[in-house]
């Protein structure tokens, strides 16, 4: 089938390269495509269509259509038209049942036409009901594309450039303007295969779109280049379009770009009989290259001289034999057919250009092109003398196509039409014509005119689809790039691996859940009886300093923070405007003009934010230091919390000296630290505060003093017996002060705080409440409480205390049952279970243990 | 005890936030300003006493030597596949390995350097090799 030597072509007649297309040898050249490597072989049935599952064949040899999708090395959907031959390559044919040239499948093109028209699934196959999944299976096996996750892994990866000039498109005009543009520009093309002269060349490598900032995802084999570039010139060319008539899917009607490449660049013989039907100058001119390839012309009929009304393929088993040009028949098996080529305006639509219709030449052409983007070259429009086609050439019987990837033909669009659905649009969403791999290439304007004849209205009336990214089919795992997921490590994650904790994520960090022993019961025990020692570095830690420190905190928290003396600290609740609990923590005051403020472990970023905004808004004099990295922190907790602490540090840690909510810098076993005298566990502690670098030093001199390593869980244990909340989790983002049971912390006496006007107006139709239960059978988080059997509420946080023998957990309940010694009832597997709401906390409700 | 002095470990502060006018800063022999922001800079190498001697200018400074993690890597492939700040306009503030915050300099032709939170460093490294193999390296 190869022709001889061609003056241009690609191939390397000395370098056969061999591959498999469903287990057969096929021997190609170096420079074939899979697809031309199969062509010279002799093959002509590429794939099975979408629905009808028809033979289909080569189109445009440009990666275009969908015409050649194949499964390679387990990679569906690869448009073997343009992807490079490589040796031993696994080709399979997809979306078939049997093989490519006896499909099973096929009969949906020969029975099931009248059962199946347009949309057809949403009218037939939804009665009754419970069937719709079977039909669903049913439906994906018949139709569709290639089967993901054959591939096993591949490596994809994201690779960031900036550039002066970005040339998309390297035709004559593209390589004229990155030429000129010289040393600062880089070219992006689809095929390659040219010397670049003064400027940077990416090929094959394909422009997916143009997003806001002059962002251009290019898409270059296993790589994804974001490119931004300062000028981008448009340079995509034209797409030849097909023409509507019956029969114009058979194997063997192709576009005059595939007769060129299959002569010029692989010097392959593209048939023996040709006919040529041009509406342009381009369409009809492929006569030199069928000549040169020894084809035998049978007739051109050029649309611009003689406009034909009829025109029908006839076929045997899907593969063209003969054609009829109003009434004249025609033996052929290649049809060279096209309706003139459209500019491939999409990407420029894509960055803002405005599309028209432009009746004199009969294609959409952009306009208006944006500051920034330029379009050289023939995707502007400017290209000859053309012949308007028809909407379809109707000669006979027979399926006409408008969309070859989703097969929807002539008279699907008409009944869209029929239906109602008459904008361009609506009818794109009910027919998908324009939805396939091809991204409306082509068949928009084929469908476009075909809505502007059943409407009896013009093309510009009808307008285009949105064009959207992507402009080429690619691959999911591209546009993913590698996976990789933040990990955030506490200064003390290596001394916590080395005590065997078990780790678990708490947003992006990793904590321990528990200890080597896996007992968070003992750790619980050992933190309300002797003392325990947690890693609480994941806090969120602010440094606000400043002549307005004091001013700023007082107008941001609900709570007073004016009147906080040097070396005291306060708990705070941050609200939104809407008067939402966004965040809580402690605040110290470690200076008049200075003071330090810890958030939840997840909130440190965002609470830096929520401040310099609100500093930005109103002026004040104020640092703000985000410092959660810089800080450790370690949380000592128990009973004998003073008595280990003392003989570590010179300081007076008496109960006298540093009191409950104190706040001072001293030194333990030599590590300078900001002492808080604060306990979120509800025993005796101290929250350590020092360095990242000394952090290990610290733990180990604590551990060294007795202090049992606790983990998360033993955490929220003790926390839940003293009933203090956990934002988010106890919280959400309709929770407010006053529904989550702290009246107290909002000072409405002051002139303003953020969230002031919505807290005073807020209504309470929840709260959340304390509850306990007598057995040992806890909840999970989420169970609804229930009243007259209806939902009222539900449970937020719920443990066995082994300290207090029974349930305790937080709920958020009707404000009429949030009363001391309520009852109420919680859903646990389906059956209500009693519960009693208990409003002070469960576990030494009077802080005598934290004072002391 | 000197303010905020629990931020620093027994050694002299490395690296400082300033916040000021840090444009009419003028680092001492060894020490370079890098810009975090409008009035916003980290100051590296600095010296013993540096926080003192800013603080007589009026400029506050907090001591991040803790906070921050240096990685070095080599070549600008590599650092195009990590971030998108661009390599002809460094130093630079940015985002390296999918929102890790990051200030990258450029120490040589090839050779740069990254400052990123002490806790995400560990992970920025492991990106950093893993970014390495898919170069082929």
């Amino acid at each position: 089938m190869r022709l001889p030597p061609q003056p241009n072509e690609r191939i390397d007649r000395d370098a056969p390269v061999a591959f498999e297309l469903d287990g057969r040898r096929v021997e190609g050249c170096a420079g074939d495509s899979l697809g031309s490597a199969l062509y010279a072989s002799g093959r002509r049935v590429f794939s099975r269509s979408f629905k009808y599952h028809r033979p289909r064949g080569l189109v445009c040899c440009s990666g275009n259509c969908p015409n050649c999708l194949m499964t390679v090395d387990g990679v569906p959907n690869v448009r073997v038209c343009v992807e490079p031959i490589r040796a031993g390559a696994n080709v399979r044919a997809q979306n078939v049942l049997g093989s490519l040239d006896r499909d099973l499948l096929a009969v949906v093109d020969r029975v099931g036409g009248p059962f199946t028209p347009v949309g057809f699934y949403y009218r037939t196959m939804i009665r009754p009901r419970r069937l719709w999944p079977y039909y669903e299976k049913l439906l994906r096996n018949l139709a569709g594309l290639g089967r993901v996750g054959g591939a096993g892994e591949r490596r994809y990866d994201v690779e960031h450039r900036r550039v002066k000039t970005l040339v998309i498109g390297g035709g004559r005009s593209g390589r004229a303007a990155a030429e000129a543009a010289g040393g600062d520009a880089l070219l992006v093309d689809e095929r390659g295969g040219f010397v670049p002269v003064g400027y940077e060349l990416l090929a094959p490598a394909c422009a997916l779109g143009i997003y806001e900032g002059g962002l251009v995802p290019v898409a270059a084999g296993d790589v994804l280049h974001r490119i931004r570039a300062e000028r981008i010139v448009v340079a995509t060319g034209t797409i030849e379009q097909p023409l509507v008539f019956p029969g114009n899917d058979l194997v063997g009607v192709v576009l005059p770009g595939a007769v060129r490449r299959l002569v010029e660049d692989w010097a392959i013989k593209p048939g023996r009989r040709a006919v040529v039907i041009g509406a342009d100058e381009s369409g009809c001119a492929v006569t030199e290259q069928l000549a040169a390839a020894g084809v035998e012309v049978a007739r051109v009929v050029d649309l611009r001289e003689s406009p034909v009304v009829e025109i029908a393929a006839e076929g045997r088993r899907g593969l063209l034999a003969g054609v009829t040009v109003d009434g004249e028949q025609l033996a052929c098996d290649l049809l060279v057919a096209s309706g003139g080529r459209q500019p491939a305006y999409s990407l420029l639509a894509q960055a803002g250009a405005r599309i028209e219709y432009d009746a004199a030449r009969a294609t959409f052409v952009p306009v208006e092109v944006p500051a920034g983007i330029e379009a050289v070259g023939s995707v502007t429009g400017d290209d000859g003398r053309v012949a308007v086609p028809a909407a379809s050439y109707n000669g006979a019987r027979g399926k006409c196509f408008a969309c070859l990837c989703e097969d929807v033909t002539e008279k699907d669009l008409k009944r869209a039409v029929a239906e109602g659905f008459d904008s361009i649009e609506l009818a794109k969403r009910y027919t998908t014509v324009t939805m396939g791999p091809c991204q409306g290439k082509l068949c928009q304007v084929a469908s476009i005119r075909l809505l502007a004849r059943e409407l009896e209205t013009g093309e510009e009336a009808i307008g285009t689809t949105t064009a959207r990214p992507p402009w080429a089919p690619v691959e999911l795992g591209l546009l993913a790039g590698r996976h990789h997921e933040p990990v955030k490590r506490s200064p003390l994650h290596a001394r916590h691996l080395a005590a065997g904790a078990q780790m678990m994520w708490t947003g992006q960090w990793q904590r321990p859940f528990c200890y080597g022993g896996g007992d968070p019961a003992a750790e619980v025990r050992a933190v309300h009886d002797s003392l325990g020692v947690i890693d609480v570095s994941t806090l969120g830690k602010l440094v606000v300093e400043g002549p307005d420190a004091a001013e700023f905190l007082e107008r941001l928290y609900p709570n007073r923070f004016a009147d906080l003396r040097v070396g005291r600290v306060r708990y705070g609740v941050l609200t939104s405007d809407g008067g939402r609990i966004m965040d809580d923590g402690t605040i110290a005051r470690l200076d008049d003009e200075l003071f330090y403020v810890t958030t939840t472990s997840t909130g440190s970023e965002s609470v830096c934010e929520w401040f310099e905004w609100w500093n930005a808004v109103w002026g004040y004099r104020v640092e703000i230091v985000n410092v959660t990295g810089a800080l450790a922190a370690i949380n000592l907790a128990g009973p004998s919390a003073r008595e280990a602490l003392a003989p570590l540090t010179d300081a007076d840690v008496s109960p006298d000296a540093f009191r409950y909510l104190g706040a001072r810098e001293l030194r333990v076993a030599g590590v300078p630290c900001l002492a808080l005298r604060i306990g979120f566990v509800g025993e005796l502690g101290y929250e350590l505060h020092c360095s990242a670098l000394a952090a290990e030093p610290l733990w180990d001199a604590l551990v060294h003093a007795g202090a049992v390593p606790f983990g998360l869980e033993a955490q929220r244990v003790l926390r839940l017996e003293k009933a203090h909340i956990i934002v988010g989790q106890d919280t959400d983002s309709e929770s407010n002060l006053l529904s989550a049971g702290m009246p107290w912390i909002v000072k409405r006496d002051k002139d303003d705080f953020v969230g002031k006007w919505a807290v005073e107006h807020a209504s309470v139709r929840e709260r959340l409440v304390g509850f306990t239960m007598g057995d040992r059978v806890v909840p999970v988080e989420g169970a609804q409480v229930v009243r007259d059997g209806r939902p009222a509420g539900r449970v937020t946080s719920a443990r066995i205390s082994e300290r207090l023998g029974h349930v305790v957990g937080l709920a958020w309940v009707a404000p009429e049952q949030a009363a001391d010694g309520a009852e109420i009832s919680i859903r646990i597997g389906g059956e209500p279970r009693r519960a009693v709401v208990t409003l002070a906390p469960f576990y030494d409700p009077e802080g005598k243990l934290l004072r002391s | 005890m000197s303010r905020l002095s629990f931020m620093s470990a027994a050694r002299d502060p490395a690296r400082l936030e300033v916040r000021g006018p840090v444009d009419a800063l003028q680092p001492t022999d060894g020490e370079r300003l890098l810009p975090l922001g409008p009035d916003r800079a980290l100051l590296v190498g600095a010296r013993a006493g540096a926080p003192e001697r800013l603080a007589a200018d009026g400029y506050l400074a907090y001591d991040m030597t803790a906070a921050l993690t240096t990685v070095e890597l080599e070549g600008e492939d590599l650092l195009r596949r990590l971030t998108d700040l661009v390599p002809e306009q460094l130093p630079a503030v940015g985002s390296v390995a999918r929102g890790t915050p990051a200030l990258v300099e450029r120490l040589g032709d090839e050779r740069f350097r990254l400052y990123v939170p002490r806790e995400l460093a560990e992970y920025v490294t492991e990106v950093v090799a893993d970014l390495e193999q898919g170069l082929g390296r």
